[in-house]
Parts: structure tokens; sequence; C-alpha cells
């Protein structure tokens, strides 16, 4: 990122605080004990995915030194074709914890040559959650559970294809 | 499993792999922490303005209002309530299967109960502004429409196939 481009990015940033900011104020204005149980909430789920972020972003840092762009381009960029879109889908399958948290792991992918497609594809196969699919047939029976499941596998590819088609092409 | 210890294990794998990269070229590991704390500290104050909103959402949205919305729309128009709630909605996916079990055992349709599901997991209105902070606006809400399109579709699809 150029060093204009990252001034923008951070104002960008400072905004989006500015504006949760204003909108904490006018929420504690019209319900104060309310907004301090939101900022209570919104602290407690941070703290609770620290672990996860630190961790993260020490992988994004991992992965930017080490891994050259031409492996992630041969794994994951066009010249891999299906294959890399299937290593896609199986990545985002067994992927576990919050999806934002995966965002700037994939960004950083992207930058080092992963195609879009594959950015897409991980985060609509990652909405498989293996680890709850026993709690979620509890609660919503095994037929519906599998079928969900299934579609989800099967609509990751097409969906991901879909977003990459309305991307630019030359755009890193 | 708690989100505590996906982080302990996520953690504690990227420690292995770092303990393998400075035994390899302790140099290049010491430049990858650099990398990976100039990334996190750039994205910080993005990040703690996304989890402040989500507190909002949860103390503003809670999850008996998403039941009484959707529990009272017909068909058609569930379908799409369903997904929109889903998608404004935050939280573990933990805590969709209990209301998304209720509305079904209330006699909801259950399409728009399966689109409910697919939009809370896979569509984020309220982290839209941190993925777009990463990705671009354009992927944001391209990939987040498409999603709310496939939740949709793959609610009918599940009605059809059940």
């Amino acid at each position: 990122m150029s060093r204009f481009g990252s001034i923008i990015g951070w104002i960008k940033q400072q905004r989006m605080l500015w504006l949760v900011s204003l909108i904490y104020l006018w929420a504690w204005m019209a319900a104060p004990q309310k907004a301090s149980a939101a900022l209570h909430a919104g602290l407690s789920l941070f703290l609770s995915v620290t672990l996860l972020i630190v961790a993260v972003f020490a992988l994004v840092g991992l992965i930017q030194v080490w891994i050259g762009r031409e492996m992630i381009a041969a794994v994951l960029g066009r010249e891999a074709g299906f294959k890399g879109l299937l290593i896609a889908v199986g990545c985002g399958a067994l992927l576990i914890g919050p999806a934002y948290v995966i965002f700037p792991l994939l960004m950083s992918l992207r930058r080092l040559g992963a195609r879009w497609a594959v950015v897409a594809i991980v985060l609509a196969a990652y909405a498989l959650k293996p680890q709850m699919l026993p709690i979620e047939a509890e609660f919503l029976g095994l037929p519906f559970t599998l079928v969900r499941g299934g579609l989800t596998l099967l609509l990751a590819i097409p969906l991901g294809l879909a977003v990459e088609w309305f991307m630019p092409e030359d755009e890193l | 499993m708690g989100i505590r210890s996906i982080g302990l294990i996520y953690l504690f794998l990227v420690g292995l792999t770092y303990l393998w990269a400075f035994r390899r070229d302790a140099h290049k590991a010491q430049n990858a922490i650099k990398t990976g704390a100039a990334s996190l500290l750039n994205l910080l104050p993005l990040l703690v303005a996304i989890f402040a909103l989500v507190g909002l959402f949860q103390e503003f949205l809670p999850p008996e209002m998403i039941e009484s919305v959707l529990g009272k729309a017909n068909r058609a128009a569930a379908l799409l309530t369903g997904g929109l709630v889903g998608a404004i909605s935050i939280g573990p996916p933990l805590a969709s299967y209990p209301i998304a079990g209720s509305l079904l055992s209330n006699g909801a349709w259950p399409p728009a109960v399966a689109a409910f599901i697919m939009s809370w997991i896979s569509v984020g209105v309220v982290t839209l502004p941190f993925e777009a902070g990463i990705f671009s606006w354009r992927f944001a809400l391209l990939r987040n429409g498409l999603t709310l399109g496939a939740a949709l579709f793959s609610g009918l699809l599940l009605g059809g196939l059940l």
C-alpha cells in the first residue's frame, strides 16, 4: 500500500470509530443503562477473541514474510484452476472462529496472488461450521442439518465465482 | 468449545509454527512478527469500533425481538424477513439454533428458517465496515449481497428437499 493510501485508510478507520462513538452518545442519552450494557457486551466479546486475533495476525505476518508469491499464486491463484477452488472449500469448511477474524488472513493471501473467488469461497464454505453440526441437529433435526450443510458446500464455488466475476481483475 | 479455547488452540499452533520459523531463520521470523504487529495496530481502531457496534446490536436487538418479528410473518414475506433478520443479527451461530428451533416448532416455514440460519452465519451487516476496510466496499457489498441471495435460494431448495 502506498503512503498516501495508508493515510487515507487510517482516516477511514478513525471515521468508523467516530461514528460508533456518536451512536453511543445518542444511545447513552436515550437509555444510559442499555448503552453501558452494550459497551460491556462489546468489550467482553472483544476480550474473548483477543487470543484469536493475536494468533491470526501473527500468522498474517508469517505468511507475508515467508510464503512467496509464486507459491500462493500456484496453489490459490488462477493458474491453480479448479483444484484451487476445491482447496478453498476445504479450508473454509475446516476453519473455526468468527469470520471477521479471518478477513485479514484472507486479504494477506489475496495480496500474494490468491484469486478473489478463493477469498469468497473460503468465506462461503466457512458457514458449514462442522464443530456445531451436532448442536444444530439437536435443535433442528438431522435432515435439516445435513441438507443445509450440503447446500452450503455445493453453493460455495458458484457463489465465489459470482463474486469474482463482478470484481475488477487487476486491482490488488 | 468456547471461543477462548479456540483462541488458545490457534495461538498454540501459530506458536509452534513460529518455533519452526525461528529455527529456520530468526531474522525472517522477527520480521514476520513486526509485519503482523503492524497490520494489527493498523486495524485496531476499526476492530474496537466494530466490537462496540456489535455490543450495541446485542443489547438493542435481543433474540426475543427476532423471534417476534419472524414469527408473525407470512410465508413469502417470512423467507425475505428470515434472510434479512439473519443478516443484521450478530452473535455466535450457537445463539441462532435455539431461536430457529423454536421458530420451527411454532410452525414457521422451514425455508424461511434455513434462510435465517444461513444468513446469520455468513452475512454480516454490522461487520460490513470492517470487511470493507480490509477487502474494499465493492467486495464486501458483493459478497454479502450475493450470499444473502444464496441463503434465500438454498432456503427454498431445502424446503423442497425435506
